[in-house]
């Protein structure tokens, strides 16, 4: 999973992040432990380690490439959601208050929120719209990686309720729509995923 | 109070309060790294008193079953209700900055 290309943001790579994660070391941990951009590429990453995890044999060796493309969407995505972002203002009672979430924590949680319906992982997520004016409208696109053997139409229904919730409470936003696209189908290890998904 | 221990006052105001997961550095992490490298103190939050105003500057992370826009309200208002307790900030005018930079399950070691 190399790549050469420094990262922006808080100037730390995905790729020391990911040294980081396979060794458990790094003279930067304490950074790690204290940066928001870092803290979302680092739960990304286990996420897509997780993924990589439970492919099947035949596909693990390709997963693990760096030039295997679905896997370098992915990453190429995550390393640009690890940038804090836009400021999305919050209301406050006081008009001297200034209160905003970053982008970037925004889209984290819903990758998070997308990773924890079974069979999916989530490769890419933009947030479109003015999102910096007060109650601003949003429209979420949202790519997902799929195991082999869940419904799709379920898991996809899953994902759009999931994030919009999420949205709808984490945000003062506008949402507009969640446009969710399954763009890639592995098969799991160990075959039969029974085809459930979570509600 | 020194301007430190307002830092750490107000730190432990916001860490307090029910939803927080906990703090970022008000700085950018890689300056407050620097600050770390050189030795320097360094507090999670930014205060800054000048005349009777206290303009307070913070990056937080929140819990993942907490709504982010209630909780930056109740930050600010734990911390002019914490302020206004102490002898030293009770006349001041407070201005509070809360960015939510993060969301986690559990809260910060």
């Amino acid at each position: 999973m190399s790549n050469d290309i420094p990262d922006p943001g808080c100037g730390h790579s995905l790729d020391e992040l990911e040294e980081y994660l396979r060794t458990g070391q790094s003279t930067a941990e304490q950074h790690y432990e204290r940066c928001p951009e870092c803290q979302a590429g680092l739960a990304g990453l286990r996420a897509l380690h997780r993924l990589t995890g439970e492919l099947a044999a035949a596909d693990t060796e390709q997963a693990g490439s760096a030039d295997e493309p679905w896997l370098q969407s992915i990453l190429g995505n995550l390393r640009l959601e690890m940038r804090s972002g836009r400021s999305i203002p919050l209301s406050g009672e006081d008009p001297e208050d200034s209160f905003a979430q970053t982008e970037g924590s925004l889209v984290a949680l819903i990758r998070s929120t997308g990773d924890d319906v079974a069979g999916a992982t989530i490769g890419k997520c933009r947030l479109h719209g003015n999102i910096t004016e007060p109650g601003g409208e949003v429209r979420i696109e949202v790519n997902v990686t799929a195991f082999f053997g869940y419904p799709l139409p379920a898991m996809v229904e899953s994902l759009r309720t999931r994030i919009a919730d999420t949205v709808r409470t984490q945000t003062e936003l506008n949402l507009t729509d969640v446009d969710v696209s399954v763009t890639d189908v592995h098969e799991r290890v160990g075959g039969d995923p029974r085809g459930e998904v979570n509600e | 109070m020194s301007k430190d221990q307002l830092a750490l006052r107000v730190e432990e105001i916001i860490t307090g309060v029910e939803g927080v997961a906990g703090l970022y550095p008000a700085r950018s992490a890689i300056l407050a790294g620097i600050a770390r490298t050189l030795g320097a103190d360094e507090t999670l939050v930014d205060v800054d008193v000048s005349g009777s105003r206290l303009a307070v500057r913070a990056r937080i992370a929140a819990l993942t079953d907490t709504a982010a826009p209630r909780l930056v309200r109740e930050v600010a208002a734990a911390i002019r209700a914490g302020l206004a307790r102490e002898p030293d900030t009770s006349s001041l005018q407070v201005t509070v900055e809360i960015t939510v930079c993060g969301f986690a399950d559990t809260q910060f070691s």
